[in-house]
């Protein structure tokens, strides 16, 4: 388990990370989500002891330094261009394996891993951002390690690409190893996470599971529509039964109960039902919800009238 | 620490600048040799010729042997490579430590090559110029210690510049500018005291001019220059983030 205890960092007056306590369990991907410029890559480069600041983070008890091998307890990738250009992508991870005591064998294995194997004689400085990317995530599980700490891994990947790192992470992560991956890709996260952290401003919003989240949120519910004639009669019923409800254009969304539970309701009224069904918000609809307060480098949005406002 | 010494060792040997530089120094070494000493030669030739005209020659590429340890400095830092250095030891200290050695360790190297085919090119130049050269007599440990400390201290200077700039470019053009352009204007401004400037100190060291101090006492001014200068540079290393 990696335990993140009461991390902070000022950067002069501003507080960019500020007491942030949270942890990571094995055996599952954990997501680290916050809008842009909320502090998650500070966090991350507070977790491994990169940056000075307050609070500590223990992987399995100890702080990384203090393992015998850091680099076989937690792999990291935190920008995908972390490479001498003209070193060839073996010799990096050659230079890496060395550092961390792992064996040079090692590299040709995570080479074919990632589908390197044939640059693996060049340097990487032509490569592509999804090779680049590809070559961060050789370098983060060169020591086997029991750890990933992976800062935006899908940025430049195609959706090929995209795709394998999923499966990667996912595989990775039920192999009884702890993912801990930040991205901007909500779709992406919603299927491949088991938790999240969340952050803005420098503090935890909340740590859940993503189901938890999802289904904890007001966009979630049973939706119902009936028929025009009878909409005020539902909303009379929903009304007296004391639930919680919107109404759009699509029809009435209740929250809090089964579609079980509103069939029924719908049933002892007698009222006619054109749709009862679940409705999921989706990860991003929680995470614009949750993060709302905390955008500081939100854009406005494009006026309406030929982009003036 | 063996880990690290390893890891340092392989950035060094398996980046291109690493050779290119060692082979420009070797090759102007050489042609200077050849010409200047060897085939135009143009005085009389004394048993200790061939020593002091090595020494002449090692302070003069001396410049390029802080060029491979400023760039295993900065590299960590223009490639964020120090991401992967860092996570990837115990301490701070280890690595700083582990960048030193390597570097100590290339100065030899380099030191080691240049004297010996400084050498060669001498004698063949020599030979072709048809100069006699008289029998030979080598002090093997003022040459040896003075041309290693000279390679030394410019080689942790030039590191010294790369682990307090931290930007590549920056660094590089402090380690061209400070020796010459600004040690010879402060050097103009104390006068006799210039003595006491680090470059001018390390470069007393190896060619000895009038009016500066001794080998020893400039070698040990220029020791306390480059050791203030590692622990100042060390303390940085532990406290700045690793950006």
């Amino acid at each position: 388990m990696i335990t993140a205890q009461n991390l902070s960092k000022r950067y002069k007056k501003k507080w960019a990370v500020d007491a942030l306590s949270f942890s990571i369990d094995t055996g599952k991907v954990t997501g680290f989500l916050g809008p842009n410029g909320a502090g998650k890559s500070t966090t991350m480069r507070l977790m491994l002891g990169l940056d000075n600041g307050g609070g500590q983070t223990l992987f399995d008890g100890k702080p990384l330094c203090a393992h015998s091998y850091p680099a076989k307890t937690a792999g990291i990738l935190l920008e995908a261009k972390a490479f001498h250009p003209t070193r060839t992508a073996r010799n990096h991870l050659k230079v890496l394996a060395d550092a961390g005591g792992i064996s040079a064998g090692r590299v040709d294995e995570v080479l074919d891993m990632v589908g390197l194997r044939e640059v693996a004689k060049k340097g990487p400085g032509k490569f592509s951002l999804g090779m680049s990317q590809r070559l961060g995530v050789a370098a983060a599980i060169l020591g086997q390690p029991k750890y990933l700490i992976l800062d935006e891994p899908a940025n430049g990947l195609d959706p090929e690409g995209i795709a394998w790192l999923r499966q990667f992470i996912k595989d990775y992560a039920d192999a009884g190893n702890a993912v801990f991956v930040s991205s901007h890709l909500l779709s992406e996260m919603a299927q491949m996470a088991d938790d999240v952290v969340v952050i803005g401003r420098g503090k935890l919003i909340t740590q859940t599971s993503v189901q938890a989240l999802v289904t904890g949120s007001g966009h979630s519910g049973v939706l119902v529509r009936t028929t025009g004639q009878t909409q005020a009669k539902l909303k009379e019923v929903l009304e007296s039964s004391r639930l919680q409800f919107t109404c759009d254009a699509k029809g009435f969304k209740v929250q809090g109960k089964t579609t079980d539970d509103i069939g029924k309701l719908l049933y002892r009224a007698k009222l006619p039902v054109l749709e009862l069904s679940r409705q999921e918000a989706s990860l991003e609809e929680v995470f614009l919800e949750l993060t709302a307060s905390s955008e500081e480098f939100a854009a406005k949005s494009v006026a309406k009238k030929g982009g003036r406002q | 620490m063996i880990t690290a010494i390893k890891s340092e060792l392989r950035k060094v040997l398996t980046v291109r600048s690493t050779y290119l530089v060692f082979i420009i120094a070797l090759l102007i070494n050489m042609i200077v040799s050849f010409w200047t000493s060897g085939y135009r030669v143009d005085h009389a030739l004394d048993t200790h010729y061939l020593q002091n005209s090595i020494i002449a020659l090692i302070s003069g590429i001396g410049f390029f042997v802080g060029i491979t340890p400023l760039l295993l400095v900065t590299h960590e830092y223009r490639h964020n490579l120090i991401y992967y250095t860092l996570t990837a030891n115990h301490s701070r200290t280890i690595v700083f430590l582990a960048k030193l050695a390597v570097i100590a360790k290339y100065a030899l190297v380099f030191m080691l090559a240049n004297m010996l085919f400084a050498t060669l090119a001498i004698l063949v130049g020599l030979n072709l110029g048809d100069h006699t050269l008289p029998a030979q007599q080598f002090e093997w440990w003022p040459l040896l210690w003075r041309s290693g400390f000279y390679l030394l201290a410019v080689s942790f200077m030039a590191a010294i510049f790369g682990f307090v700039v931290r930007n590549q470019i920056g660094a590089f053009v402090v380690y061209l500018l400070y020796p010459g352009t600004v040690e010879a204007l402060i050097g103009l401004l104390i006068k006799k005291n210039a003595g006491y400037l680090p470059f001018r100190a390390i470069a007393t060291v190896i060619m000895p001019a009038q009016g500066d101090f001794s080998v020893n006492k400039s070698a040990v001014i220029a020791a306390v220059w480059v050791v203030v200068g590692l622990i100042v540079s060390w303390l940085l290393f532990l406290k700045r983030d690793a950006n």
